[in-house]
Protein backbone atom coordinates (compact mmCIF):
# COMPACT_ATOMS: atom_id res chain seq x y z
CA UNK A 1 0.00 0.00 0.00
CA UNK A 2 1.15 3.23 -1.14
CA UNK A 3 2.39 5.54 2.06
CA UNK A 4 0.17 7.92 2.87
CA UNK A 5 1.66 11.87 3.48
CA UNK A 6 0.74 15.02 4.76
CA UNK A 7 1.74 18.33 5.39
CA UNK A 8 0.78 21.20 8.71
CA UNK A 9 0.86 24.93 8.37
CA UNK A 10 0.11 27.29 11.38
CA UNK A 11 2.09 30.36 12.27
CA UNK A 12 3.05 28.81 15.45
CA UNK A 13 5.86 26.42 15.64
CA UNK A 14 5.19 24.74 18.98
CA UNK A 15 1.48 24.12 17.45
CA UNK A 16 3.23 22.92 14.14
CA UNK A 17 5.88 20.56 16.76
CA UNK A 18 2.88 19.33 18.65
CA UNK A 19 0.75 18.18 16.07
CA UNK A 20 3.67 16.50 14.93
CA UNK A 21 4.44 14.69 17.91
CA UNK A 22 1.18 14.15 18.38
CA UNK A 23 0.61 12.16 14.93
CA UNK A 24 3.57 10.60 15.63
CA UNK A 25 2.51 8.58 18.40
CA UNK A 26 -0.99 8.19 17.09
CA UNK A 27 -0.18 7.28 13.37
CA UNK A 28 3.34 6.29 12.65
CA UNK A 29 3.48 5.20 9.55
CA UNK A 30 1.65 8.95 8.41
CA UNK A 31 4.76 10.81 6.69
CA UNK A 32 5.08 14.58 7.62
CA UNK A 33 6.56 16.12 4.21
CA UNK A 34 6.15 19.39 4.99
CA UNK A 35 5.21 22.35 7.03
CA UNK A 36 4.60 25.59 6.83
CA UNK A 37 4.64 28.87 8.52
CA UNK A 38 1.80 30.95 6.38
CA UNK A 39 -0.49 30.48 3.94
CA UNK A 40 1.67 31.43 0.60
CA UNK A 41 3.92 28.76 1.77
CA UNK A 42 1.33 25.96 2.64
CA UNK A 43 -0.24 26.75 -0.71
CA UNK A 44 3.18 26.63 -2.64
CA UNK A 45 4.02 23.21 -0.18
CA UNK A 46 0.54 21.66 -1.24
CA UNK A 47 1.11 22.56 -5.02
CA UNK A 48 4.96 21.24 -4.24
CA UNK A 49 4.66 18.05 -2.77
CA UNK A 50 1.00 16.73 -3.40
CA UNK A 51 0.29 15.44 0.38
CA UNK A 52 -2.77 13.34 0.57
CA UNK A 53 -3.45 15.34 4.00
CA UNK A 54 -3.38 19.23 4.55
CA UNK A 55 -3.88 20.23 8.55
CA UNK A 56 -4.29 23.86 8.17
CA UNK A 57 -4.79 26.67 10.89
CA UNK A 58 -7.23 28.87 9.93
CA UNK A 59 -5.72 32.09 11.29
CA UNK A 60 -2.43 32.64 9.54
CA UNK A 61 -0.98 35.22 7.87
CA UNK A 62 -0.56 35.83 4.10
CA UNK A 63 -3.57 33.94 3.39
CA UNK A 64 -6.26 31.96 5.72
CA UNK A 65 -6.29 28.50 6.14
CA UNK A 66 -9.41 28.42 4.65
CA UNK A 67 -8.24 31.02 1.25
CA UNK A 68 -5.61 27.82 1.16
CA UNK A 69 -8.28 25.20 0.73
CA UNK A 70 -10.46 27.05 -1.58
CA UNK A 71 -7.33 27.53 -3.88
CA UNK A 72 -6.00 23.62 -4.17
CA UNK A 73 -9.74 22.09 -4.00
CA UNK A 74 -9.73 18.70 -3.95
CA UNK A 75 -5.93 18.01 -4.42
CA UNK A 76 -5.91 16.42 -1.10
CA UNK A 77 -7.84 15.93 2.35
CA UNK A 78 -8.19 19.14 4.28
CA UNK A 79 -8.50 19.25 8.48
CA UNK A 80 -8.58 22.92 9.64
CA UNK A 81 -7.30 23.49 12.87
CA UNK A 82 -8.86 26.35 15.47
CA UNK A 83 -8.50 28.05 18.28
CA UNK A 84 -11.79 29.51 18.87
CA UNK A 85 -14.21 30.47 16.38
CA UNK A 86 -17.69 29.35 17.17
CA UNK A 87 -18.87 30.86 13.90
CA UNK A 88 -16.30 28.80 12.11
CA UNK A 89 -17.04 25.62 14.16
CA UNK A 90 -20.45 25.90 12.80
CA UNK A 91 -19.62 26.43 9.06
CA UNK A 92 -17.61 22.84 9.73
CA UNK A 93 -20.77 20.86 11.16
CA UNK A 94 -23.03 21.96 9.24
CA UNK A 95 -21.23 21.43 5.72
CA UNK A 96 -19.20 18.44 7.58
CA UNK A 97 -15.86 19.72 6.72
CA UNK A 98 -12.82 18.02 8.91
CA UNK A 99 -11.67 20.05 12.14
CA UNK A 100 -9.65 19.66 15.27
CA UNK A 101 -10.17 22.36 17.99
CA UNK A 102 -6.71 24.17 19.75
CA UNK A 103 -5.74 22.37 22.37
CA UNK A 104 -5.73 19.17 20.47
CA UNK A 105 -6.41 16.81 22.24
CA UNK A 106 -5.27 13.26 21.62
CA UNK A 107 -8.93 11.99 21.52
CA UNK A 108 -10.39 13.85 19.30
CA UNK A 109 -7.39 13.83 16.81
CA UNK A 110 -7.57 9.66 16.58
CA UNK A 111 -11.26 10.13 15.56
CA UNK A 112 -10.44 12.63 13.01
CA UNK A 113 -7.48 10.15 11.51
CA UNK A 114 -9.69 6.88 11.88
CA UNK A 115 -12.28 9.16 9.45
CA UNK A 116 -8.90 10.05 7.19
CA UNK A 117 -7.92 6.60 7.22
CA UNK A 118 -11.21 5.06 6.35
CA UNK A 119 -11.76 7.57 3.55
CA UNK A 120 -8.08 7.37 1.92
CA UNK A 121 -8.50 3.54 1.91
CA UNK A 122 -11.71 3.83 0.53
CA UNK A 123 -10.74 5.96 -2.57
CA UNK A 124 -14.21 7.86 -1.18
CA UNK A 125 -13.97 11.01 -3.24
CA UNK A 126 -15.75 13.84 -1.62
CA UNK A 127 -15.97 16.24 -4.89
CA UNK A 128 -18.59 18.36 -3.39
CA UNK A 129 -15.19 19.68 -1.12
CA UNK A 130 -15.20 22.66 -3.57
CA UNK A 131 -18.38 23.41 -2.89
CA UNK A 132 -18.37 23.48 1.11
CA UNK A 133 -15.09 25.35 1.24
CA UNK A 134 -17.21 27.78 -0.91
CA UNK A 135 -20.43 27.91 1.37
CA UNK A 136 -18.35 27.87 4.20
CA UNK A 137 -16.00 31.12 2.88
CA UNK A 138 -19.77 32.73 2.02
CA UNK A 139 -20.90 32.51 5.56
CA UNK A 140 -17.84 33.73 7.45
CA UNK A 141 -17.47 36.34 5.17
CA UNK A 142 -21.04 37.18 5.89
CA UNK A 143 -20.28 37.36 9.32
CA UNK A 144 -17.59 40.31 8.46
CA UNK A 145 -20.92 42.50 7.71
CA UNK A 146 -22.27 43.92 10.74
CA UNK A 147 -18.76 45.61 11.23
CA UNK A 148 -19.25 49.88 11.32
CA UNK A 149 -16.30 52.09 10.94
CA UNK A 150 -14.37 52.60 14.01
CA UNK A 151 -11.35 54.16 12.83
CA UNK A 152 -11.71 57.79 10.29
CA UNK A 153 -8.54 57.61 7.53
CA UNK A 154 -7.43 61.97 7.80
CA UNK A 155 -4.61 63.33 6.37
CA UNK A 156 -2.87 65.93 8.88
CA UNK A 157 0.11 67.73 6.76
CA UNK A 158 2.58 64.70 5.70
CA UNK A 159 0.50 62.50 8.40
CA UNK A 160 -1.75 60.12 8.22
CA UNK A 161 -4.03 60.02 11.10
CA UNK A 162 -6.75 57.39 12.43
CA UNK A 163 -9.35 58.87 14.57
CA UNK A 164 -11.58 57.05 16.55
CA UNK A 165 -15.21 57.45 15.94
CA UNK A 166 -15.87 57.83 19.25
CA UNK A 167 -13.80 61.22 18.73
CA UNK A 168 -15.96 62.51 16.12
CA UNK A 169 -19.00 65.38 17.11
CA UNK A 170 -19.98 65.46 13.71
CA UNK A 171 -19.41 65.03 10.03
CA UNK A 172 -20.60 68.26 8.15
CA UNK A 173 -20.45 68.14 4.33
CA UNK A 174 -18.27 70.93 2.75
CA UNK A 175 -18.29 71.32 -1.13
CA UNK A 176 -16.00 68.45 -2.40
CA UNK A 177 -15.13 67.21 1.14
CA UNK A 178 -16.73 66.16 4.63
CA UNK A 179 -15.50 67.71 7.88
CA UNK A 180 -14.68 65.65 10.42
CA UNK A 181 -14.75 67.47 13.60
CA UNK A 182 -13.79 66.13 16.83
CA UNK A 183 -13.60 68.64 20.09
CA UNK A 184 -10.14 69.66 19.80
CA UNK A 185 -9.58 68.74 15.79
CA UNK A 186 -10.82 69.49 12.18
CA UNK A 187 -10.36 67.27 9.59
CA UNK A 188 -10.99 67.17 6.16
CA UNK A 189 -11.65 63.85 4.42
CA UNK A 190 -13.19 62.98 0.83
CA UNK A 191 -15.52 60.19 1.69
CA UNK A 192 -19.16 62.03 0.78
CA UNK A 193 -21.62 61.87 3.54
CA UNK A 194 -23.88 59.66 1.95
CA UNK A 195 -21.07 56.86 2.23
CA UNK A 196 -20.18 57.26 5.66
CA UNK A 197 -24.40 56.93 6.71
CA UNK A 198 -23.89 53.54 5.16
CA UNK A 199 -20.50 52.75 7.38
CA UNK A 200 -21.14 53.79 10.72
CA UNK A 201 -23.08 52.87 13.58
CA UNK A 202 -27.00 54.04 13.14
CA UNK A 203 -27.12 53.80 16.60
CA UNK A 204 -24.43 56.24 17.30
CA UNK A 205 -24.94 58.05 14.22
CA UNK A 206 -27.51 60.20 13.07
CA UNK A 207 -28.21 61.90 10.01
CA UNK A 208 -29.83 65.21 11.14
CA UNK A 209 -29.42 67.49 7.51
CA UNK A 210 -29.03 66.81 4.14
CA UNK A 211 -24.89 67.61 5.10
CA UNK A 212 -24.33 66.44 8.56
CA UNK A 213 -24.02 63.17 10.58
CA UNK A 214 -24.30 63.83 14.73
CA UNK A 215 -22.75 61.49 16.92
CA UNK A 216 -25.79 61.58 19.51
CA UNK A 217 -23.17 60.19 21.80
CA UNK A 218 -21.42 63.90 22.51
CA UNK A 219 -24.74 66.16 22.08
CA UNK A 220 -25.14 68.20 25.10
CA UNK A 221 -28.34 70.02 24.43
CA UNK A 222 -30.62 70.23 21.36
CA UNK A 223 -32.48 73.75 21.24
CA UNK A 224 -34.68 76.31 19.05
CA UNK A 225 -33.31 79.22 17.81
CA UNK A 226 -35.49 82.40 18.22
CA UNK A 227 -36.36 81.48 14.16
CA UNK A 228 -37.71 78.04 15.81
CA UNK A 229 -34.84 75.69 14.02
CA UNK A 230 -33.46 72.81 16.02
CA UNK A 231 -29.93 72.82 17.41
CA UNK A 232 -27.64 70.96 18.40
CA UNK A 233 -24.99 71.94 20.78
CA UNK A 234 -22.19 69.61 21.66
CA UNK A 235 -19.84 68.64 24.90
CA UNK A 236 -17.27 71.38 26.16
CA UNK A 237 -17.53 73.09 22.81
CA UNK A 238 -19.07 75.68 20.74
CA UNK A 239 -19.76 74.15 18.14
CA UNK A 240 -22.88 73.48 17.13
CA UNK A 241 -24.98 71.67 13.98
CA UNK A 242 -28.60 72.96 12.56
CA UNK A 243 -31.38 70.42 12.49
CA UNK A 244 -33.63 70.07 8.98
CA UNK A 245 -37.19 69.87 8.90
CA UNK A 246 -37.37 66.40 8.06
CA UNK A 247 -35.52 65.25 10.80
CA UNK A 248 -36.86 66.85 13.61
CA UNK A 249 -38.96 64.37 14.47
CA UNK A 250 -35.67 62.13 15.70
CA UNK A 251 -35.59 64.42 18.79
CA UNK A 252 -39.23 64.60 19.64
CA UNK A 253 -40.07 62.96 22.82
CA UNK A 254 -36.52 63.61 24.13
CA UNK B 1 -48.13 75.69 27.28
CA UNK B 2 -49.55 72.06 28.43
CA UNK B 3 -51.80 69.87 26.26
CA UNK B 4 -54.99 68.81 28.01
CA UNK B 5 -54.58 65.62 29.10
CA UNK B 6 -57.97 63.94 28.43
CA UNK B 7 -57.79 61.08 30.97
CA UNK B 8 -56.92 63.20 33.67
CA UNK B 9 -58.83 65.85 32.89
CA UNK B 10 -61.61 63.68 32.75
CA UNK B 11 -61.27 61.95 36.13
CA UNK B 12 -60.69 65.02 37.58
CA UNK B 13 -64.64 66.25 36.64
CA UNK B 14 -65.97 63.14 37.39
CA UNK B 15 -64.80 63.25 40.84
CA UNK B 16 -65.36 66.95 41.18
CA UNK B 17 -69.27 65.85 40.38
CA UNK B 18 -69.54 62.86 43.29
CA UNK B 19 -67.73 65.92 45.69
CA UNK B 20 -70.77 67.83 44.55
CA UNK B 21 -73.32 65.46 45.01
CA UNK B 22 -72.13 64.56 48.70
CA UNK B 23 -71.94 68.93 49.43
CA UNK B 24 -75.73 69.12 48.15
CA UNK B 25 -76.63 66.02 50.31
CA UNK B 26 -74.95 67.33 53.10
CA UNK B 27 -75.72 70.93 52.77
CA UNK B 28 -79.32 70.08 52.01
CA UNK B 29 -80.10 67.93 55.21
CA UNK B 30 -77.90 69.19 57.44
CA UNK B 31 -76.57 72.46 57.12
CA UNK B 32 -79.38 74.23 55.57
CA UNK B 33 -82.41 72.27 56.27
CA UNK B 34 -83.54 73.17 52.85
CA UNK B 35 -85.65 70.62 51.44
CA UNK B 36 -85.06 71.85 47.75
CA UNK B 37 -82.06 69.29 47.40
CA UNK B 38 -82.50 69.47 43.37
CA UNK B 39 -81.85 73.16 43.21
CA UNK B 40 -78.66 72.51 45.44
CA UNK B 41 -77.59 69.77 43.93
CA UNK B 42 -77.79 71.79 40.60
CA UNK B 43 -76.21 74.83 42.22
CA UNK B 44 -73.65 72.79 43.82
CA UNK B 45 -72.65 71.14 40.59
CA UNK B 46 -72.69 74.15 38.50
CA UNK B 47 -70.15 75.78 41.48
CA UNK B 48 -67.91 72.75 41.38
CA UNK B 49 -67.76 71.89 38.04
CA UNK B 50 -67.00 75.64 36.87
CA UNK B 51 -64.35 75.24 39.55
CA UNK B 52 -62.74 72.34 38.32
CA UNK B 53 -62.90 73.62 34.63
CA UNK B 54 -61.19 76.73 36.04
CA UNK B 55 -58.16 75.47 37.80
CA UNK B 56 -57.96 73.43 34.75
CA UNK B 57 -57.39 75.77 32.34
CA UNK B 58 -55.59 77.66 34.58
CA UNK B 59 -53.32 74.89 34.24
CA UNK B 60 -53.36 74.57 31.08
CA UNK B 61 -52.45 78.27 30.35
CA UNK B 62 -49.20 78.46 33.33
CA UNK B 63 -47.58 75.12 31.57
CA UNK B 64 -49.22 72.49 33.76
CA UNK B 65 -47.22 74.05 36.44
CA UNK B 66 -49.80 72.09 38.83
CA UNK B 67 -48.90 72.69 42.45
CA UNK B 68 -48.11 76.73 41.73
CA UNK B 69 -50.40 78.24 44.66
CA UNK B 70 -51.22 81.17 42.35
CA UNK B 71 -52.76 79.52 39.80
CA UNK B 72 -54.82 77.09 41.87
CA UNK B 73 -56.24 80.30 43.38
CA UNK B 74 -56.90 82.29 40.17
CA UNK B 75 -58.62 79.49 38.96
CA UNK B 76 -60.45 78.60 42.43
CA UNK B 77 -61.74 82.49 42.08
CA UNK B 78 -62.86 82.99 38.77
CA UNK B 79 -64.24 79.21 39.39
CA UNK B 80 -66.42 80.79 42.14
CA UNK B 81 -67.11 83.34 40.25
CA UNK B 82 -68.28 81.73 37.02
CA UNK B 83 -70.17 79.55 39.37
CA UNK B 84 -72.14 81.87 41.32
CA UNK B 85 -73.05 83.43 37.79
CA UNK B 86 -74.14 80.24 36.12
CA UNK B 87 -76.49 79.23 39.67
CA UNK B 88 -77.66 82.68 38.96
CA UNK B 89 -78.84 82.05 35.57
CA UNK B 90 -80.05 78.77 37.10
CA UNK B 91 -82.15 80.43 39.29
CA UNK B 92 -83.35 83.69 37.53
CA UNK B 93 -84.42 80.98 34.42
CA UNK B 94 -86.14 78.28 36.28
CA UNK B 95 -86.79 80.11 39.48
CA UNK B 96 -87.55 82.89 38.65
CA UNK B 97 -85.09 85.03 41.13
CA UNK B 98 -84.55 88.39 40.02
CA UNK B 99 -80.98 89.77 40.22
CA UNK B 100 -81.14 91.74 43.23
CA UNK B 101 -82.41 88.63 45.09
CA UNK B 102 -80.11 86.78 44.53
CA UNK B 103 -77.28 89.05 45.24
CA UNK B 104 -79.19 89.84 48.70
CA UNK B 105 -80.00 85.69 49.74
CA UNK B 106 -78.32 83.56 47.80
CA UNK B 107 -74.99 85.05 46.35
CA UNK B 108 -73.38 85.06 49.73
CA UNK B 109 -73.89 81.05 50.40
CA UNK B 110 -72.87 80.28 46.98
CA UNK B 111 -70.07 82.48 47.15
CA UNK B 112 -68.78 81.48 50.38
CA UNK B 113 -69.45 77.96 50.43
CA UNK B 114 -68.26 77.81 46.98
CA UNK B 115 -64.63 79.00 48.76
CA UNK B 116 -65.32 76.95 51.95
CA UNK B 117 -65.44 73.77 49.54
CA UNK B 118 -63.78 74.72 46.81
CA UNK B 119 -60.04 75.17 48.77
CA UNK B 120 -60.06 72.01 50.30
CA UNK B 121 -60.91 70.26 47.01
CA UNK B 122 -58.43 72.36 45.10
CA UNK B 123 -56.10 71.42 47.52
CA UNK B 124 -56.79 67.23 47.37
CA UNK B 125 -56.65 67.44 43.79
CA UNK B 126 -53.35 68.93 43.48
CA UNK B 127 -51.93 67.17 46.48
CA UNK B 128 -53.01 63.98 44.71
CA UNK B 129 -51.45 65.33 42.13
CA UNK B 130 -48.04 65.61 43.51
CA UNK B 131 -48.04 62.77 45.09
CA UNK B 132 -48.30 60.28 41.77
CA UNK B 133 -45.82 62.53 40.44
CA UNK B 134 -43.32 61.70 42.84
CA UNK B 135 -44.46 58.18 42.43
CA UNK B 136 -43.50 58.68 38.97
CA UNK B 137 -39.96 60.37 39.84
CA UNK B 138 -39.41 57.51 42.22
CA UNK B 139 -40.50 55.22 39.66
CA UNK B 140 -37.84 56.86 36.98
CA UNK B 141 -35.14 57.08 39.80
CA UNK B 142 -35.09 53.21 40.36
CA UNK B 143 -35.44 52.51 36.84
CA UNK B 144 -32.18 54.56 36.05
CA UNK B 145 -30.62 53.04 39.25
CA UNK B 146 -30.69 49.50 38.13
CA UNK B 147 -29.99 50.43 34.43
CA UNK B 148 -27.14 51.89 35.40
CA UNK B 149 -26.48 49.26 37.91
CA UNK B 150 -26.68 46.51 35.07
CA UNK B 151 -24.21 48.59 33.09
CA UNK B 152 -21.49 48.82 35.34
CA UNK B 153 -21.68 45.10 35.48
CA UNK B 154 -22.00 44.96 32.00
CA UNK B 155 -19.02 47.07 31.46
CA UNK B 156 -17.15 44.67 34.35
CA UNK B 157 -17.83 41.33 31.80
CA UNK B 158 -16.92 43.18 28.66
CA UNK B 159 -13.88 44.62 29.93
CA UNK B 160 -12.90 40.78 31.43
CA UNK B 161 -13.61 39.26 28.45
CA UNK B 162 -11.62 41.96 26.52
CA UNK B 163 -8.38 40.79 28.16
CA UNK B 164 -9.39 37.02 28.47
CA UNK B 165 -10.28 36.86 25.04
CA UNK B 166 -10.90 32.76 23.83
CA UNK B 167 -8.85 32.89 21.38
CA UNK B 168 -5.82 34.14 23.23
CA UNK B 169 -6.85 32.09 25.95
CA UNK B 170 -7.26 28.98 23.64
CA UNK B 171 -4.17 29.11 21.22
CA UNK B 172 -2.12 30.17 24.12
CA UNK B 173 -3.49 26.74 26.39
CA UNK B 174 -2.47 25.09 23.12
CA UNK B 175 1.17 26.57 23.15
CA UNK B 176 1.61 25.28 26.98
CA UNK B 177 0.73 21.58 25.61
CA UNK B 178 2.47 21.54 22.79
CA UNK B 179 5.39 22.48 24.76
CA UNK B 180 5.01 19.76 27.26
CA UNK B 181 6.42 17.52 24.82
CA UNK B 182 9.15 20.04 23.08
CA UNK B 183 10.42 21.89 25.61
CA UNK B 184 9.41 21.32 29.53
CA UNK B 185 11.50 24.68 30.95
CA UNK B 186 9.35 26.83 28.41
CA UNK B 187 5.72 25.37 29.41
CA UNK B 188 6.44 25.88 33.02
CA UNK B 189 7.33 29.35 32.14
CA UNK B 190 4.53 30.06 29.73
CA UNK B 191 2.01 28.55 32.37
CA UNK B 192 3.80 31.55 35.12
CA UNK B 193 3.30 33.91 32.67
CA UNK B 194 -0.75 33.18 32.11
CA UNK B 195 -1.12 32.71 35.73
CA UNK B 196 0.04 36.06 36.76
CA UNK B 197 -1.72 37.98 33.47
CA UNK B 198 -5.04 36.15 34.48
CA UNK B 199 -4.17 37.44 38.23
CA UNK B 200 -3.45 40.60 37.60
CA UNK B 201 -6.34 40.79 34.93
CA UNK B 202 -9.03 39.22 37.74
CA UNK B 203 -7.76 42.37 39.97
CA UNK B 204 -7.59 45.05 38.05
CA UNK B 205 -10.55 44.72 36.43
CA UNK B 206 -12.43 45.89 39.82
CA UNK B 207 -10.20 48.86 40.05
CA UNK B 208 -10.46 52.58 38.87
CA UNK B 209 -6.57 53.47 38.83
CA UNK B 210 -3.84 51.09 39.19
CA UNK B 211 -0.37 52.38 38.44
CA UNK B 212 1.77 52.64 35.39
CA UNK B 213 4.13 50.12 36.76
CA UNK B 214 1.63 47.68 36.76
CA UNK B 215 0.05 48.21 33.96
CA UNK B 216 3.00 47.97 32.06
CA UNK B 217 3.66 44.37 33.86
CA UNK B 218 0.68 43.34 32.71
CA UNK B 219 1.54 44.34 29.24
CA UNK B 220 5.25 42.67 29.77
CA UNK B 221 3.24 39.52 30.64
CA UNK B 222 0.78 40.29 27.56
CA UNK B 223 3.84 40.51 25.47
CA UNK B 224 6.15 37.76 26.87
CA UNK B 225 2.80 35.04 26.37
CA UNK B 226 3.27 36.02 22.07
CA UNK B 227 6.67 36.10 22.25
CA UNK B 228 6.92 32.02 23.31
CA UNK B 229 4.29 31.67 20.82
CA UNK B 230 5.69 33.83 17.65
CA UNK B 231 9.12 32.94 18.39
CA UNK B 232 10.95 35.08 15.93
CA UNK B 233 8.52 37.37 14.51
CA UNK B 234 8.00 39.42 17.54
CA UNK B 235 10.35 41.59 19.43
CA UNK B 236 9.49 44.09 21.66
CA UNK B 237 10.89 46.53 23.85
CA UNK B 238 9.32 48.35 27.05
CA UNK B 239 11.07 51.78 28.11
CA UNK B 240 9.95 53.67 31.07
CA UNK B 241 11.90 56.91 31.19
CA UNK B 242 9.43 58.20 34.38
CA UNK B 243 11.41 56.70 36.81
CA UNK B 244 8.80 56.87 39.14
CA UNK B 245 6.74 53.65 40.67
CA UNK B 246 3.63 55.18 41.67
CA UNK B 247 2.64 56.73 38.84
CA UNK B 248 -1.71 56.24 39.05
CA UNK B 249 -3.02 55.50 35.70
CA UNK B 250 -6.17 53.66 34.68
CA UNK B 251 -6.19 50.08 33.95
CA UNK B 252 -7.20 48.40 30.43
CA UNK B 253 -5.50 51.44 28.31
CA UNK B 254 -2.02 49.71 26.79
CA UNK B 255 -2.34 46.49 27.10
CA UNK B 256 -5.66 46.61 24.40
CA UNK B 257 -3.75 48.92 22.42
CA UNK B 258 -1.02 46.62 22.22
CA UNK B 259 -3.31 44.01 21.86
CA UNK B 260 -4.49 45.54 18.68
CA UNK B 261 -0.79 46.15 17.67
CA UNK B 262 -0.33 42.14 17.74
CA UNK B 263 -3.71 41.24 16.46
CA UNK B 264 -4.38 43.52 13.27
CA UNK B 265 -0.53 44.36 12.63
CA UNK B 266 2.03 41.85 13.26
CA UNK B 267 0.26 38.21 13.75
CA UNK B 268 -1.84 38.93 10.10
CA UNK B 269 2.30 39.83 8.65
CA UNK B 270 3.97 37.75 7.00
CA UNK B 271 7.43 38.58 8.43
CA UNK B 272 6.24 39.99 12.01
CA UNK B 273 7.39 43.36 13.51
CA UNK B 274 8.70 45.44 16.49
CA UNK B 275 6.57 46.68 19.38
CA UNK B 276 8.09 49.67 21.33
CA UNK B 277 6.16 50.76 24.31
CA UNK B 278 8.22 54.67 25.62
CA UNK B 279 6.70 56.15 28.71
CA UNK B 280 8.25 59.37 29.23
CA UNK B 281 7.20 63.03 31.39
CA UNK B 282 6.86 66.18 29.92
CA UNK B 283 5.90 69.41 31.67
CA UNK B 284 3.38 67.49 33.97
CA UNK B 285 2.07 65.61 31.01
CA UNK B 286 2.28 61.82 30.71
CA UNK B 287 2.87 60.58 27.55
CA UNK B 288 2.91 56.76 25.89
CA UNK B 289 3.85 55.94 22.84
CA UNK B 290 2.63 52.45 21.35
CA UNK B 291 5.07 52.03 18.28
CA UNK B 292 4.62 49.18 15.88
CA UNK B 293 6.04 48.01 12.48
CA UNK B 294 3.44 45.67 11.41
CA UNK B 295 0.80 45.88 8.62
CA UNK B 296 -0.50 49.03 9.70
CA UNK B 297 -4.22 49.76 8.83
CA UNK B 298 -5.65 49.20 5.52
CA UNK B 299 -9.42 50.50 4.13
CA UNK B 300 -11.04 47.34 5.79
CA UNK B 301 -9.05 47.21 9.10
CA UNK B 302 -10.84 50.68 9.90
CA UNK B 303 -13.48 48.68 10.69
CA UNK B 304 -11.52 46.32 12.82
CA UNK B 305 -10.01 48.16 15.66
CA UNK B 306 -12.77 47.62 18.57
CA UNK B 307 -10.38 48.63 21.14
CA UNK B 308 -9.37 52.13 20.36
CA UNK B 309 -12.87 53.40 20.77
CA UNK B 310 -12.72 51.58 24.40
CA UNK B 311 -9.61 52.70 25.71
CA UNK B 312 -10.40 56.83 23.78
CA UNK B 313 -13.99 56.85 25.54
CA UNK B 314 -12.64 55.39 29.08
CA UNK B 315 -9.33 58.12 28.91
CA UNK B 316 -12.12 60.59 28.37
CA UNK B 317 -14.56 59.36 31.41
CA UNK B 318 -11.55 59.66 33.24
CA UNK B 319 -9.65 62.62 32.03
CA UNK B 320 -12.16 64.38 30.26
CA UNK B 321 -10.81 66.89 27.27
CA UNK B 322 -7.03 66.77 29.41
CA UNK B 323 -6.78 63.45 27.84
CA UNK B 324 -5.30 62.80 24.27
CA UNK B 325 -5.12 59.71 22.19
CA UNK B 326 -3.24 59.86 18.77
CA UNK B 327 -3.17 57.53 16.06
CA UNK B 328 -0.65 57.53 13.50
CA UNK B 329 0.36 56.31 10.13
CA UNK B 330 4.24 54.91 11.62
CA UNK B 331 7.44 55.57 9.01
CA UNK B 332 8.01 53.28 6.96
CA UNK B 333 5.04 51.07 8.06
CA UNK B 334 2.66 50.45 10.98
CA UNK B 335 0.96 52.53 13.38
CA UNK B 336 1.94 54.86 16.31
CA UNK B 337 -0.55 55.47 19.12
CA UNK B 338 0.56 58.66 21.27
CA UNK B 339 -1.79 58.66 24.50
CA UNK B 340 -0.98 61.80 26.98
CA UNK B 341 -2.82 62.22 30.19
CA UNK B 342 -2.03 64.89 33.03
CA UNK B 343 -0.03 64.50 35.90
Amino acid sequence: MKQITAIIADDEENLRMGLILLLERLWPELKILGQAQNGIKALSLIELEKPDIAFLDIQMPGMTGIAVAKKVSNACKIVFITAYDQFAVQAFESEAVDYILKPLTPKRLETTLARLKKQLGGQEQSLEFDLKIKKIIQVLENREVPGYLRLIKVKTGSDIRFVPVSQVLYFKAEDKYTIVQTATNEFLIKTPIKDLENDLDPKQFWRVHRSAIVNIERIQAVKRSFTNQMIIGFDETTHHIAVSRSYEHLFKQM
Amino acid sequence: MQPFKSKATIHSFIITAIFNTLIAIVLTYMVLDDHHFFDVFIISQLMGLSICLCVNIAIHFTDGNKWNVATNVIGLITGVFMGSLLSWGFLSLFRGNDFTYFFKHVFSYVFVFGIVFGVPISYFFSSREKIIESEKLIQKEKIKRLTMEKEAAMTTLRLLQAQIEPHFLFNTLANVISLFDIDIEKARQMLIDINEYLRISLQRTRQEMITLAQELDLTRQYLEIFKIRMGDRLIYKINDQTNKSDLAFPPLIIQPLVENSIKYGIEPDVSGGAITIDCRIKENILEIVITDTGKGLDEDANKAGIGINNVSQRLENIYGSDASLILKQNHPRGIKTIIQVPL
